[in-house]
């Protein structure tokens, strides 16, 4: 008898609990809905601001739309996503045509922004203009690559724009001087308004029409605590993604790159002889492991350095003044020339270890030819290294040749330079006085055997 | 003795279905109380929600003006001017609205907005009324190119009040 009443009572609440989750479900989606418009809006301007802010942070001329046009797919922002699409305005210079597409709730909107950038750089606060904002249809969102029947529209807009400002410049200073909205209403040849009729009491309203009238500001009731939303609505907003997906030619990392790559050739060859310095031929096996990796930083140091003098050379081309284009020339040159600095000053270390350790009186050491010849193997290798290296940072160097620098770049450009030839003569003479040693060692030890040869032929004669 | 313990009495019977009755009217007035506020809720989000789109259609027009000509900065007015993406001279502005006044028992107003075209014309196609029962409205200049915008709507389901800081945003003219 209990277990129906039981089952009954259940399915009674069951329904009650899900009846009031579904009518507060309702109200929240309702709230939501109201809201889509604006968050739609606040959707779009963060595009637009993160735009704006990439160009602050690369500068116009390394701009991420700079020689095409920058797209982003289903950005996920508040709940919902947005496409964005920016390119250069069409023949003007320093302009930008933004294009932002939300999409929130299942409804579509368009923005558009059409920036200038004013390259003043006494003002970097004031840097963009927004010349033209527009709402559009979500259809006309355009392609990249694509014939953009919209940015046509904008021009003739424009141009409609600038027909009209000296008319409403005068219309304008008319209107100012008008106090009642029947008299503004009446010079822009609108309809007059309607008098208030006398069915109920007179409001400020009314009274404003006729007479000028101090306007009291608005009060605003508080909102009943039910009526404020207390949670995120459907679809909670999914926290924005750290990774920042627009990225223009980042001058600033390359050259970070540049000095990174080269600084650590220089520690890791170093550290490499240290080991030999400690434990001697023991430490053979840990020398060739930093030996290595040094190479490795080295050959990322030179690629770095070429990575950064190209997208120099497209900065320069696309630099908004001469000043702008000096400035880029002289920060690159001084990274470069440090780079040069660092790769000159592995070589010399590395020349300092190798007469320290194989120098000429190691060479005098050697007792046999055979040793000598394989001396003369690792030294030619090297030379030939070294005259790869010499032959890269004296073309780096060129390519340089034609970017500002100050004096004390100049310098020290030539210095690194001339280190690195002195260096290399160095080893070529090395390598001369090995190969001269050499033939005294294979001409001694041929006289020796010949003498000996002779010794023992005197020998066996007489024995005979 | 064993009978009577084994079945349910009369008594028992008619206990549960007193409990199961008072229960039952008590959850129908919790639900019933419920939903009538839940209704009035409704009506409220939307009366907001018809409010806020007309309003949102008043933002869009004001957020494409390139600046306010009226009220002066500072200056709180029941009526806006300002200029839009082509230069045009816009009005936003109200008109007492009769037959809605007499439906609500209250005087409520219009808001229309008119553009001057420089055709020297009146054209009935320049002008828009952007909503029918409006109690009150106020712009108030903050800038030259921004304005705060407090209107109350009323319908028959009550009265909502709005409040909106709108910056224009084609401001490429102003340096």
């Amino acid at each position: 008898m209990a277990l129906p009443f039981t089952i009954v009572a259940m399915v009674v609440v069951i329904g009650f609990i899900m009846t009031m989750s579904r009518m507060n479900q309702g109200v929240k989606n309702q709230i939501f809905h109201t809201n889509n418009h604006q968050l739609s809006f606040l959707m779009a301007y963060s595009a637009l601001s993160r735009v704006c802010a990439k160009i602050h942070a690369f500068s116009w001329a390394s701009r991420p739309f700079a020689t095409a046009p920058y797209a982003e797919n289903k950005v996920a922002l508040q709940g919902g996503h947005y496409d964005l699409l920016v390119e250069n305005s069409k023949d003007r210079e320093f302009q930008a045509d933004v294009y932002v597409r939300t999409h929130l709730a299942g409804i579509s909107r368009m923005y558009f922004w059409r920036v200038r950038f004013n390259d003043d750089l006494l003002d970097v606060s004031n840097q963009i203009f927004v010349e033209a904002f527009l709402n559009a249809d979500p259809k006309e969102f355009p392609v990249a690559g694509k014939a953009n029947p919209f940015a046509k529209k904008v021009e003739d807009l424009l141009t409609q724009r600038a027909a009209n400002q000296k008319k409403s410049d005068l219309l304008a200073r008319e209107v100012i001087r008008l106090k009642k909205p029947n008299d503004i209403i009446k010079e822009l040849n609108g309809r007059p308004i309607e008098a208030p009729d006398g069915s109920f009491p007179p409001t400020p309203e009314d009274m404003a029409l006729v007479a000028r009238v101090p306007v009291p500001l608005p009060e605003m009731p508080t909102l009943p605590g039910s009526e404020k939303p207390d949670t995120a609505g459907p679809n909670p907003a999914r926290p924005p993604s750290s990774y920042d997906s627009i990225v223009g030619v980042d001058m600033n990392a390359k050259m970070k790159s540049v000095l990174t790559s080269s600084e650590n050739a220089s520690k890791l060859n170093d550290e490499a002889w240290k080991k030999i310095e400690e434990q001697g031929s023991a430490g053979i096996g840990e020398y060739q492991v930093l030996a290595d990796k040094a190479a490795e930083s080295r050959e990322a140091a030179h690629k770095d350095m070429s990575d950064l003098i190209k997208s120099a050379q497209t900065g320069i081309e696309d630099a908004p003044s001469t000043g702008a284009a000096r400035a880029i020339e002289e920060m690159v040159s001084q990274t470069v020339v440090a780079g040069i600095q660092n790769l000159s000053g592995l070589i010399g270390r590395t020349m300092e270890q190798l007469e320290d350790n194989a120098g000429m009186e190691y060479l005098d050491s050697l007792p046999t030819a055979e040793h000598v010849a394989k001396l003369l193997n690792d030294w030619e290798g090297y030379l030939g290294h070294l005259n790869t290296e010499v032959e890269r940072l004296n073309s780096l160097a060129s390519e340089i040749g034609s970017f500002h620098k100050s004096a004390e770049v100049e310098e020290a450009l030539a210095k690194a330079l001339q280190s690195a030839q002195e260096n290399r003569d160095k080893m070529a003479e090395h390598v001369e006085a090995t190969k001269k040693r050499l033939e005294e060692l294979i001409k001694k030890e041929e006289e020796e055997a010949d003498q000996q040869m002779q010794q023992e032929q005197e020998g066996a004669g007489d024995g005979a | 003795m064993k009978r009577l313990n084994s079945a349910t009495t009369l008594v028992e019977v008619l206990v549960v279905i007193g409990l199961i009755g008072l229960i039952g009217v008590a959850g129908m007035r919790f639900f019933t109380s419920v939903n009538t506020s839940q209704k009035a809720f409704s009506q409220q989000a939307i009366l907001q929600m018809e409010s806020r789109k007309a309003f949102d259609q008043i933002i869009d027009q004001i957020r494409e003006g390139t600046d306010v000509i009226r009220p002066a900065t500072g200056e709180t007015l029941h009526y806006m001017v300002f200029r839009d993406l082509i230069n045009q001279v816009n009005m936003l502005y109200l008109e007492p609205n009769k037959e809605e006044s007499n439906r609500l028992k209250q005087r409520v107003y219009r808001l229309i907005s008119y553009c001057n075209d420089f055709s020297g014309l009146y054209k009935k196609e320049n002008e828009k009324i952007l909503h029918n029962s409006i109690k009150q409205v106020r712009f108030s200049s903050l800038s030259p190119s921004s304005v705060q915008v407090n209107a109350t709507v009323v319908s028959d389901k009550g009265e909502y009040q709005f409040l909106a800081h709108v910056g224009l945003l084609n401001v490429g003219g102003i340096e």
